[in-house]
């Protein structure tokens, strides 16, 4: 759980977004993080579609930024910015 | 294919690193799931509110249903780094360091004359009071580097001693005998380990502090040291440990 205390609102993370939220370090890309996913839970292919679709959900509610414009390369890699407590 | 889990947990942030471990153990992949609703009707206690892992509890009105197999309350570890301020003073940081040179804390010379006595290293205060109305669920280990101040003491064998305290209380209490193949070079400083023993979890609330002693070991060939060198700070020498709050 997350709790924004400036935006009176709770976030239920299950296990993989907590994943996705975590390598959200401002250094890894979209590509990146869907990768250590695939590695993290021994899939054949990396979740692209639901990695893309759980990073703009947490750029809607404010948990990170910058997701909406990912780029592969170092230099357009996420920037994260975590808030709340979780 | 097998899981790679700790290839990827290695390029974690350390302070993050333990949390993941636990959310991902044993899981397997389901899509990421993020619910997100107003707290509007449900009630945080303020004092809860700077927890790491607020206690919520539901309202009475037409609050929103929490999400059906979710943890209203989640004990999520704060990592505290010891450093050092620009003043000298020691203290508890929960910014993980990043600085390539470690600094350091000197021991006192330390003697088994005289009843071989603990020697304070330092005592290490938490800068934020974010946490002083968290009661302590948990300490995790103490993970420490240590050298030498003098290279004459080569060979000789330590013990290290970790007081916690909340308040000024004294909670729980770790200690590491007899280590060995300490020296005086910094980039060959050893991590070593030390166990908190079970935490007198008290409902204490209040300011945390790390005091560290150190003494000559029992099985030691030498009977004196200049002392022991601590060192923290660093990226590769974050003298850290973690503490669940309840």
């Amino acid at each position: 759980m997350i709790y924004q205390a400036d935006r009176d609102r709770a976030h239920y993370l299950n296990h993989s977004a907590v994943v996705v939220l975590e390598l959200c370090d401002g250094r890894r890309s979209v590509s990146d993080i869907a990768e250590s996913v695939r590695n993290v839970y021994g899939l054949a292919t990396a979740p692209r579609r639901d990695v893309d679709d759980v990073l703009k959900k947490l750029g809607a509610e404010g948990l990170v930024a910058d997701v909406l414009a990912p780029r592969p390369t170092r230099s357009g890699a996420l920037r994260s910015a975590r808030k709340g407590n979780g | 294919m097998a899981p790679d889990r700790e290839e990827v947990l290695k390029n974690i942030d350390q302070s993050r690193r333990r949390f993941l471990r636990t959310v991902i153990a044993g899981a397997a992949f389901a899509p990421p799931v993020v619910m997100s609703f107003s707290m509007n009707g449900l009630s945080v206690d303020p004092a809860d509110a700077d927890c790491p892992g607020p206690s919520l509890s539901p309202g009475t009105s037409s609050s929103p249903t929490p999400p059906r197999g979710s943890n209203m309350t989640t004990q999520v570890p704060v990592v505290f780094y010891l450093d050092r301020g620009t003043g000298g003073n020691l203290l508890l940081t929960e910014n993980a360091p990043t600085a390539t040179t470690a600094k350091f804390t000197d021991s006192p010379a330390l003697s088994r004359s005289n009843g071989n006595p603990w020697k304070p290293i330092g005592a290490w205060d938490a800068i934020s009071n974010l946490h002083s109305s968290c009661p302590i669920e948990e300490l995790s280990d103490l993970h420490v580097w240590l050298g030498l101040r003098n290279s004459d003491d080569q060979g000789a064998r330590f013990d290290l001693r970790a007081d916690f305290s909340v308040d000024g209380t004294v909670i729980a209490t770790g200690e590491t005998d007899g280590i060995i193949g300490l020296v005086r070079n910094p980039a060959q400083a050893k991590e070593v380990i030390v166990t908190f023993g079970p935490a007198d979890m008290v409902e204490l609330t209040g300011a945390l502090s790390l005091v560290l002693s150190a003494r000559i070991a029992a099985n030691s060939p030498h009977a004196s040291a200049t002392g022991l060198r601590l060192y923290y700070g660093s990226a590769t020498q974050d003298s850290n440990f973690d503490v669940d709050f309840q």
